[in-house]
């Protein structure tokens, strides 16, 4: 495909010297860095087609300027010439003369520029994305060397799992392929002594870290290399967002002390804007050694990332720490039997296999949006340049050269684009902007998109080459034309040629087969995103208020603290004026995903391979009243089920579906977290997790919360009314209980779950906008193009109803013209959107847990398309058809 | 010296980057396109990378000012491919490649103890 266009862009000496040539070293380079992934896959292409373009352009100036040359040469005894003022004059010319005829024909223009510009701000929003997840250098010393290293439960999907703190020691101490190695631990803390308690992000990171990933302090200092030992005064580095924020952006902050948890920390330093660690934005920074923690091999909560040194490949050194942990895996089969290690490169850190292949497909379809706009004007032009033969003909006639002819059109078309471009680039600003708000807030922010020089050079560029793409076929014309007949004849003389009527028609069907693509990929992703949004999801998300609050450990330690807790909160939110019901819960509904233990029926042999897994929330007896969730079976939780009661568990129909198809599950018992729980009841299945309706609801159960205490809790609060009005109410109920104890994500249920698909719908609505300027332009390419023949026919209609045709032929002839391009057209692009349709259906979903795609391909969308297009088609070919109809034949006739 | 259309080495100065780092791999012995693109990433880190087209823009230009010409001597038989051609570095071409590094020496010579200087980290 490559050798294709550049055969078609580069100038034909070039091709026969270098043709065969670049084209095999651009095969084997194809194939190498296809072996290296997409990253570099992608790189690639967007340095040939750059390298392309600026080689094409360099290479037909020299020609140009190769031929202007010869004759020169030839005129020399009677003109001096003088070069180069020439040259500059020529292009002021040409400049000056594009300016003119733009601003002669502005119904031309307006529709050019528009269509253009709305092509070039989807492709550049897309890009933007592309070159802050895949292009952009990453903001840290030695990037490519730098990997992330996670352990692995082989039972467990999710491939990254946190490290423990004596593997990392092991780690860290027993191979020899990495140079540095930096652990960090995130936790939230209550930030005291502030107008308002408040919970801070916080990551706990071995002191090295700023020194080696080279961040240099905004205020004050970063850790010295030995802080952080279990006997050092507590100190914190601050985040430049929380020092403006909490702090008023204090210019003295450097050694105030702060309250964190209830425990005094001093201030050393604040860090700028700009550092942004890649696993995540934090509020601040304490040091900390782990070195008390190096026996602890049990639990997991390290997240590592290390250096490998410069003199080793990724492989040798991934292949060393996978054999230290099988060596770690015999020798401490208590701990790490099952477990093994994960290295990945910063790149397959973030983003996604299914977000890059998200962006992949939208930058198919933008990229096809911009070529239908440029088909369009395209065939616009090339009616221009018919109605302008005269005028290139007299130009002719008055010495001009054809190649000067062809360079002052291209000087039109790329004036027009690059217009366009501008236009095209503030209107991104639009779709960056929205992209932005879009993307979850976890992501670190070097992550979002910006229109920074390389997006804007991108939109440019891609502006030119859109001029070259579409003005080079009308501005070619011109060396085919006959122009002397053109001057001679002077009766009609824009009689389209044959071979221009094929290259219109040409337009037309590409056009149709890609807006059928554009539309046929928006319809499925709709599709998708309509099924997470209106699945029934099982409980009534309207009118619920929720906020979070997170107990820190240094004031909950014991059972009977969270006990003691949990009970005063949930007395006081009895007592609520305004509520209509009130819950405590371990996890709303639409969250990212549930955590999960394995479980075994009891009475039941437990296969060791396949444990069963099971997604569990905590709640109190009020949470599936408040919620509206219905029980299918036994009874509820109730309040009777506290700590020191019998075990029970409520499980959801997925599960009994499972491991209780032939069986009654009540009172049956399962083992789960080490306790043999009795089932008492079961709920019916619910919209949970963030896709669900995309992946099949998962097997669950629901603890009391007096007996499985969580740290997070996060309360539901039903009202009759807007249900801001009991957030007040609901704050001081909780500081009652607990003066100091932070709030944090108040929002309603409605709202929480709306940002939770803030990206799916936006990505539906960018390629909705794209769909809908695809149908318009393809719309309008038909139109123009029927139109324009009808005008062509217009002597020859007159003179079929002269001799008494009826209007109804005339017209069922007009429209069949134009019915057999769009058919053909379509029945182009129904394979092309089959395999695009295939592409986001077979999308990889990377959540937990799940493996199958989004579902099957559904035929509904491509017909349901395809009827609209042809509808369009079919408007836009009756309009010119009807006006041929009402011309009187005689006027008609006179025409001639 | 000078090549076939008289222009001395100092009047191609200063190289532009893919000019200058095709002379630099050619150096070292014959290539072929997709040779010179390998040798050019590999030692710089990656750091300049060549698209197909802007390498053949440069050998045609390249050719055309007598820096480097197509090569006759092709490796044993066993490593080659039919189809790929190699190209040599001339001596025109070495001496010009020798002026560019004088140039960037003396700039460098310039700027070294000034404030503006990189800091090695």
């Amino acid at each position: 495909m490559f050798s294709a266009v550049a055969g078609a862009v580069l100038p034909r000496g070039f091709q026969r010297e270098f043709g065969t040539a670049q084209q095999d070293a651009f095969a084997d380079r194809y194939r190498e860095v296809r072996r290296r992934g997409l990253g570099p896959t992608t790189r690639f292409w967007l340095l040939e087609v750059g390298g392309l373009a600026a080689t094409a352009m360099r290479e037909y100036r020299e020609e140009l300027r190769r031929r202007r040359r010869r004759p020169e040469r030839r005129r020399r005894d009677w003109d001096p010439p003088q070069r180069k003022p020439e040259m500059l004059n020529t292009l002021r010319k040409d400049l000056l003369y594009a300016f003119r005829m733009i601003v002669k024909t502005p119904v031309v223009t307006i529709i050019a520029i528009l269509s253009v510009a709305l092509g070039v701000a989807a492709n550049t929003t897309i890009f933007s994305i592309a070159h802050s997840w895949l292009l952009r250098p990453l903001p840290y010393p030695d990037a490519d060397r730098m990997v992330m290293v996670y352990e692995n439960n082989r039972n467990d999907p999710d491939p990254r799992d946190l490290a423990s703190p004596a593997n990392f020691f092991d780690w860290q101490e027993q191979t020899t392929s990495f140079d540095t190695w930096i652990a960090s631990q995130f936790t939230s803390l209550s930030l005291t002594g502030i107008d308002r308690p408040q919970e801070m992000t916080v990551a706990v990171v071995t002191p090295n870290i700023f020194a080696d990933l080279r961040a240099d302090p905004m205020l004050g200092r970063t850790f010295a290399a030995d802080e952080g030992g279990p006997e050092d005064a507590p100190v914190v580095v601050l985040s430049e967002a929380t020092w403006r924020r909490q702090f008023g952006a204090d210019p003295d902050i450097v050694n105030a002390t702060i309250m964190l948890n209830g425990e005094a920390h001093t201030v050393v330093g604040v860090m700028p804007e700009t550092f942004d660690f890649i696993l995540g934005t934090v509020n601040l920074w304490i040091p900390f050694t782990f070195e008390n923690q190096r026996d602890g091999r049990g639990s997991r909560y390290l997240n590592v990332t290390a250096w490998r040194r410069a003199d080793v490949p990724f492989q040798r050194a991934q292949a060393e720490l996978v054999a230290l942990a099988s060596r770690l895996e015999e020798e401490h089969p208590a701990t790490n039997e099952n477990w093994g290690v994960n290295v990945l490169t910063v790149r397959e850190q973030f983003p996604s296999r299914m977000d890059i292949g998200l962006v992949m497909i939208l930058g198919v379809v933008v990229g096809m949006a911009l070529l239908i706009a440029c088909a369009n004007v395209a065939s616009l032009l090339l009616a221009k340049t018919d109605a302008r033969q005269k005028e290139l003909a007299v130009r002719v006639a008055l010495g001009a050269g054809r190649g000067r002819l062809v360079q002052q059109l291209l000087t039109e078309s790329v004036v027009l684009a690059v217009i366009a471009g501008g236009l095209g680039t503030v209107l991104s600003i639009w779709g960056v902007g929205g992209l932005r708000e879009a993307l979850p807030a976890q992501i670190p922010r070097f992550y979002f998109p910006q229109l920074d020089g390389t997006v804007i050079a991108f939109s440019l560029g891609l502006s030119v080459l859109a001029g070259l793409t579409f003005g080079i076929t009308p501005a070619t014309q011109v060396l085919s034309a006959d122009l002397r007949g053109a001057l001679t004849d002077s009766t009609r003389s824009r009689t389209a040629s044959k071979r221009k009527k094929r290259l219109r028609s040409a337009f037309v069907m590409a056009e149709f087969a890609m807006a059928l693509t554009i539309l046929i990929a928006a319809a499925v992703l709709t599709d998708m995103v309509n099924t997470t949004f209106h699945i029934d999801p099982g409980y009534d998300s309207s009118n619920l208020m929720t906020m979070e609050v997170r107990l820190p450990y240094y004031k909950y330690e014991r059972t009977e603290e969270f006990t003691q807790f949990v009970d005063d909160l949930e007395r006081e939110l009895a007592r609520l004026p305004g509520s209509q019901g009130a819950a405590l819960t371990s996890q709303l509904p639409r969250t990212y995903s549930l955590p999960t233990s394995v479980f075994t029926v009891d009475g039941q042999p437990a296969d060791r391979n396949e444990e069963p897994r099971a997604g569990w929330l905590s709640v109190s007896p009020d949470y599936l009243g408040t919620l509206d969730i219905a029980l299918r079976a036994g009874r509820n939780i109730t309040d009777a089920d506290r700590a020191e009661a019998a075990a029970v568990v409520l499980v959801n129909q997925r599960l009994v579906d499972q491991f209780f198809a032939d069986v009654d599950p009540l009172g049956r018992r399962i083992t789960i977290q080490g306790t043999s729980r009795e089932i008492v009841g079961v709920v019916r299945n619910v919209a949970q997790t963030r896709l669900a309706g995309f992946e099949p609801v998962g097997a669950t159960v629901y603890f009391p919360m007096a007996q499985r205490l969580v740290r997070t809790i996060r309360l539901a609060i039903r009202t009759p009314g807007d249900p801001y009005q009991v957030v007040g109410p609901v704050q001081s109920a909780i500081w009652r209980v607990d003066p100091d104890q932070p709030i944090s994500a108040v929002q309603t249920l409605d709202e929480f779950i709306e940002m939770q698909l803030a990206g799916p719908t936006f990505m539906t609505d960018l390629l909705h906008a794209v769909g809908l300027l695809a149908l318009v332009l393809a719309a309008i390419g038909v139109y123009g193009v029927m139109a324009y023949t009808v005008s062509q026919q217009t002597n020859e209609i007159g003179i079929r109803m002269a001799l008494g045709a009826k209007p109804r032929q005339v017209l069922s002839r007009v429209t069949r013209q134009g019915a057999t391009l769009a058919g053909a057209g379509l029945l182009i692009g129904a394979p092309i959107a089959a395999l695009i349709t295939r592409a986001i259906v077979g999308l990889p979903v990377d959540i937990p847990g799940v493996e199958a795609g989004f579902g099957d391909f559904d035929v509904g969308p491509v017909l349901g398309v395809s009827l609209i297009l042809a509808g369009v088609g079919l408007v836009a070919c009756v309009l010119p058809a009807r006006r041929a109809t009402q011309i009187d034949p005689v006027t008609a006739l006179r025409e001639e | 010296m000078v090549n076939s259309t008289g222009a001395t080495p100092d009047q191609l100065l200063p190289l532009s980057i893919p000019v200058f780092q095709v002379l630099i791999s050619l150096s070292e012995g014959d290539l072929h396109g997709y040779g010179i693109i390998q040798d050019i990433r590999d030692r710089t880190g990656d750091e300049i990378a060549l698209s197909t087209s802007t390498l053949y823009g440069a050998i045609k230009r390249m050719i055309r000012d007598g820096l480097i010409e197509q090569s006759d001597v092709r490796p044993a038989p066993e490593l080659d491919d039919e189809r790929r051609r190699y190209y040599r570095i001339t001596p025109f071409g070495r001496e010009v490649a020798a002026c560019e590094a004088r140039r960037i020496d003396r700039l460098a010579e310039m700027i070294r103890g000034r404030e503006f200087q990189a800091r090695t980290p």
